[in-house]
């Protein structure tokens, strides 16, 4: 039966790891567990869940800044942070459902420790953005901090930008300073039927270069888009801000798109349709292929299509992201990708994400040894 | 301040470097006479020099690759430097070190539009980007003052800001990849013309490095279409405390402007000898405010701004209507710094960061400490998020008045620690807060900084005697202490 321990405090914690680091037994190290399946699998003796690090040490709203434990639930943070009219400008997605969890299950350590962001990021940031500070025990078992709890700070290295997207493997985080944005007055989105990836991509990428700021540019291919419109594939934008502003710049973008078939979604329809893209979940990705999650220039993203042929694909960030259901691992030169959701059966032949070469991999490697020497948290999680 | 001992073993092989170099980059690529290393003796930081032992000057990533081979080989310590701008004593030379200067690595790579980046080597200067994309309506967003003059490089080593930060983030969250040099001479590409990249986030880690984990070659960086249109306001008020609640009471109103900056009495008197933008000369404080966007709502948040202003009794408010008027505003605050040191004969320029509520607070006490030591402070912050720059006045010419402005700057340093911030929000701590380090973090902390440190230089070569108080062996920082070697309460199950 695996050990699992439920720390309560950073003392707690350096313990854990301590009598780990003497017994050579591996440690997973999660916070609730709804994102387990993602990742390399691991052998693992224990699992030290930091699930009880769920206070918020600090808010002060006037500051756009948030210090709280990993612990703490996604969808209480959200919601409470909108009773200040503020958010977590990188959209976090809940994945949860994705893995066959409820939604809602998921928790800030979650998001952080795997570098999840939703469809803002292409506009201003992903998770990895949004940390201005970290708190945690390393495989020495030695408590660190880094960064502080101002949204303006170069003292040392950016370790806190380091431990997003490290999959818990060089330390257990025990907690996070994120900054934080006002929630914008108002949202529409205009869907843009008929275009295919092409079409879509440049479209997207006029509007991008283009000072009409949009929140967020998707392209649902005609399978996909069956979940949010009706039978065409659909292109999608939002705008976000203060009302007039949306007025002004929705007078843009329609001389852009009024060539087109289009249409109009405000407010909880705009919502509902984003979080079918933040979240995949919704829109049936075929359990029986691996899911990719792609990097790519947005230029590259049709031919990428066009090499693989999925029957499940669509973009985001204006087509540098990708998401695609594929037997085949993402044929890329310039990128990167993570295999989000396994399929069923033995996933062992497809590698969790690219590493681009041997130098790369070899100080990545070192980095991970200056902060687990024994290699005891979350071991091979990232692949390598 | 204290600069590690120079290690006779390395002056010993200066013959030997110096005839590797020339072979590589020819006479024309390295800098060995006294009077030619004078050029290099500081950075924007004068108040330390430093001659180094030698200067090497290539041309191209893979000539500076063998130039690390080659310190690597023969143990040499190198400092990199991009136009020497750092306020903080990055680049400061070392007696026994090479300094690796980068201006030659000034080629624009590429520039693609179409997925808003371009590739620029590390020389290119900040606006020299903005030059280059301008034309179709481009520019890059992080601004640091010395922009007409500081490298890319630079920047990313120092992980810079800039007055349009507020909205737009550091440089940390505008560039894409960068081409980095190991010790060893191997190449890295990091990221590169996409958003996200696998594996460990080595970009955000070398970022603000200062120089003392790799050489940056190249970056690639994003670029954002220009704004449509772009206003400035000018408001003054009759006390600082009112200023500072404008500030924070904006942005707690969930307005962010592009531009938050503010200026005290003496900085206003400064900039209006020097260059005479039109301040208000009675005011105890001004902020200056900046929009971008469309118009519209432009319009909406200047108004709503306006409002806040008048509620805590602003005794003036102007707002810009032309592209020279907005200039007009600014250039006072962007010459604060040579208007400062025409009124003083030296000035300090310190760089903490607080949050915004406390500024009221800190400027109380930097008041008190400025009548202890002795000297005067001009205030100029980017105000919006909570970054200042106070300058002290001082006279390097009167004995012991420069070691008094020092120790005044730790003062106000270790003040933006206790209430809450940190020593330095974009000039990087090289040499200059490199001994305030134990304010801000444990021994513990540090360690663990310093073997990140270890995992790219392990015997300290790259840009040693910076950042760090103290250099450990790194064999001693890898030992695993674990207390006392006992398993605690090994029999008890946990669940």
């Amino acid at each position: 039966m695996t050990n699992v321990y439920f720390p309560e405090t950073t003392n707690d914690v350096s313990e854990i790891i301590g009598d780990n680091i003497i017994s050579g037994q591996k440690v997973e190290v999660r916070t609730n567990g709804s994102l387990i399946n993602l990742g390399q699998k691991m052998a693992t003796d224990s699992i030290l869940s930091l699930k009880k690090f769920d206070q918020i040490t600090s808010y002060e709203p006037e500051e756009l800044v948030i210090t709280l434990g990993p612990g703490v639930k996604l969808s209480e943070l959200v919601n409470m942070l909108a009773k200040y009219n503020q958010e977590l400008r990188f959209e976090p997605p809940d994945y949860g459902p994705l893995f066959g969890n409820q939604k809602d299950m998921g928790s800030i350590g979650g998001i952080i420790g795997c570098n999840l962001s939703g469809p803002k990021r292409f506009l201003g940031g992903g998770a990895r953005d949004f940390i201005l500070g970290v708190e945690g025990v390393s495989g020495y078992g030695k408590t660190f901090k880094s960064g502080g709890k101002v949204v303006k700070n170069v003292t040392g290295y950016d370790i806190s930008k380091l431990m997003a997207g490290s999959y818990g493997t060089l330390g257990a985080l025990t907690e996070f300073t994120l900054k934080l944005s006002p929630i914008p007055e108002a949202e529409i989105s205009f869907l843009v039927h008929g275009l295919n990836d092409k079409q879509a991509i440049q479209l997207m990428s006029r509007i991008a270069m283009s000072p009409i700021e949009t929140s967020g540019l998707a392209h649902l291919p005609m399978n996909i888009a069956k979940t949010i419109s009706q039978g065409s594939a659909t292109t999608i934008l939002r705008l976000e801000g203060a009302s007039v502003s949306i007025k002004e710049r929705s007078d843009a973008i329609l001389k852009l798109i009024n060539k087109y078939s289009f249409s109009l979604r405000e407010t909880e329809e705009s919502k509902f349709i984003w979080s079918v893209i933040c979240n995949v979940a919704p829109t049936h990705p075929p359990a029986d292929k691996p899911l990719w999650k792609i990097c790519v220039p947005a230029t590259y993203a049709p031919d990428l299509i066009n090499h693989h042929k999925p029957d499940f694909y669509y973009f985001d960030w204006a087509g540098g992201l990708i998401w695609m259901a594929s037997d085949e691992i993402p044929k890329i030169e310039n990128g990167a990708y993570w295999l989000i959701r396994t399929p069923e059966g033995d996933p062992s032949i497809y590698p969790f994400t690219n590493i681009k070469d041997a130098a790369t991999n070899m100080i990545m490697t070192k980095v991970k040894k200056a902060f687990d020497p024994k290699n005891i948290l979350n071991p091979r999680r990232l692949g390598g | 301040m204290k600069m590690p001992k120079p290690e006779q073993s390395i002056l010993d092989q200066l013959p030997e470097l110096t005839k590797r170099l020339t072979s590589l980059l020819g006479q024309e690529g390295i800098v060995t006479s006294e009077y030619g290393l004078k050029a290099f003796e500081s950075d924007g930081l004068t108040a330390y020099r430093q001659s180094p032992m030698i200067v090497a000057l290539p041309n191209t990533t893979s000539q500076v690759s063998e130039i690390l081979k080659i310190c690597n080989e023969l143990n040499i310590k190198v400092v990199a430097r991009g136009a020497g701008t750092s306020l903080s004593g990055g680049a400061l030379p070392l007696a026994d070190g090479l300094t690796l200067g980068l201006s030659r690595l000034n080629r624009i790579l590429e520039i693609d539009y179409v997925n808003r980046c371009a590739v620029v080597e590390c020389g290119v200067t900040n606006l020299g980007i903005t030059d280059a994309v301008c034309e179709k309506g481009f520019y890059y967003a992080p601004d640091p003052s010395s922009q007409i003059a500081c490298t890319i490089g630079g920047n990313v080593a120092e992980n810079s800001g800039g007055v349009h930060c507020l909205k737009y983030g550091l440089t940390t969250n505008n560039i894409l990849g960068i081409k980095l040099v190991l010790l060893s001479g191997e190449i890295l590409e990091i990221g590169g013309k996409y958003q996200q990249e696998s594996g460990y986030d080595l970009l955000g880690l070398l970022t603000g490095s200062e120089g003392l984990l790799g050489i940056i070659t190249e970056v690639t960086v994003q670029i954002l279409p220009k704004p449509e249109t772009a206003r400035a306001m000018l408001i003054g008020f009759s006390d600082v405390e009112n200023a500072g609640a404008c500030v924070s009471k904006t942005i707690a109103a969930g307005i962010i402007p592009a531009g938050m900056e503010m200026m005290d009495n003496i900085a206003i008197n400064a900039a209006e000898d020097f260059c005479h933008p039109g301040y208000p000369r009675r005011a105890a404080a001004i902020l200056i405010a900046e929009f971008d966007g469309v118009a519209s709502e432009v319009d909406y948040f200047i108004d709503r701004v306006s409002n806040i202003a008048k509620e805590l009794n602003a005794t003036s408010i102007a707002v810009s209507n032309t592209e020279q008027e907005r200039d007009g505003f600014w250039a006072g605050r962007k010459a604060a710094f040579p208007a400062v040191g025409r009124i003083s004969p030296d000035y300090y320029c310190m760089d903490g960061s607080i949050p915004r509520r406390k500024l009221p607070e800190i400027l109380q006490k930097m008041n008190d400490l400025s009548e202890h030591y002795g000297l005067k402070v001009a205030n100029v912050f980017h105000a919006g998020d909570g970054n200042l720059h106070p300058l002290i006045l001082y006279d390097a010419n009167k004995p012991g008045e420069l070691e008094n402005a020092e120790e005044f700057g730790a003062e106000i340093l270790k003040l933006c620690v206790e209430m809450g911030g940190a020593l330095t929000g974009e000039h990087g701590v090289g040499v200059e807060k490199r001994d305030l380090m134990h304010e801000m973090f444990t021994e513990a902390d540090l360690n663990q900084q310093e073997r990140l440190k270890c995992a790219f230089d392990p015997n300290h070569r790259l840009n040693p005697g910076k950042m760090f108080p103290a250099l450990h062996r790194c064999a001693e920082l890898g030992k695993i202490h674990v207390h006392g070697g006992k398993l605690l309460f090994p029999d008890i199950p946990r669940f």
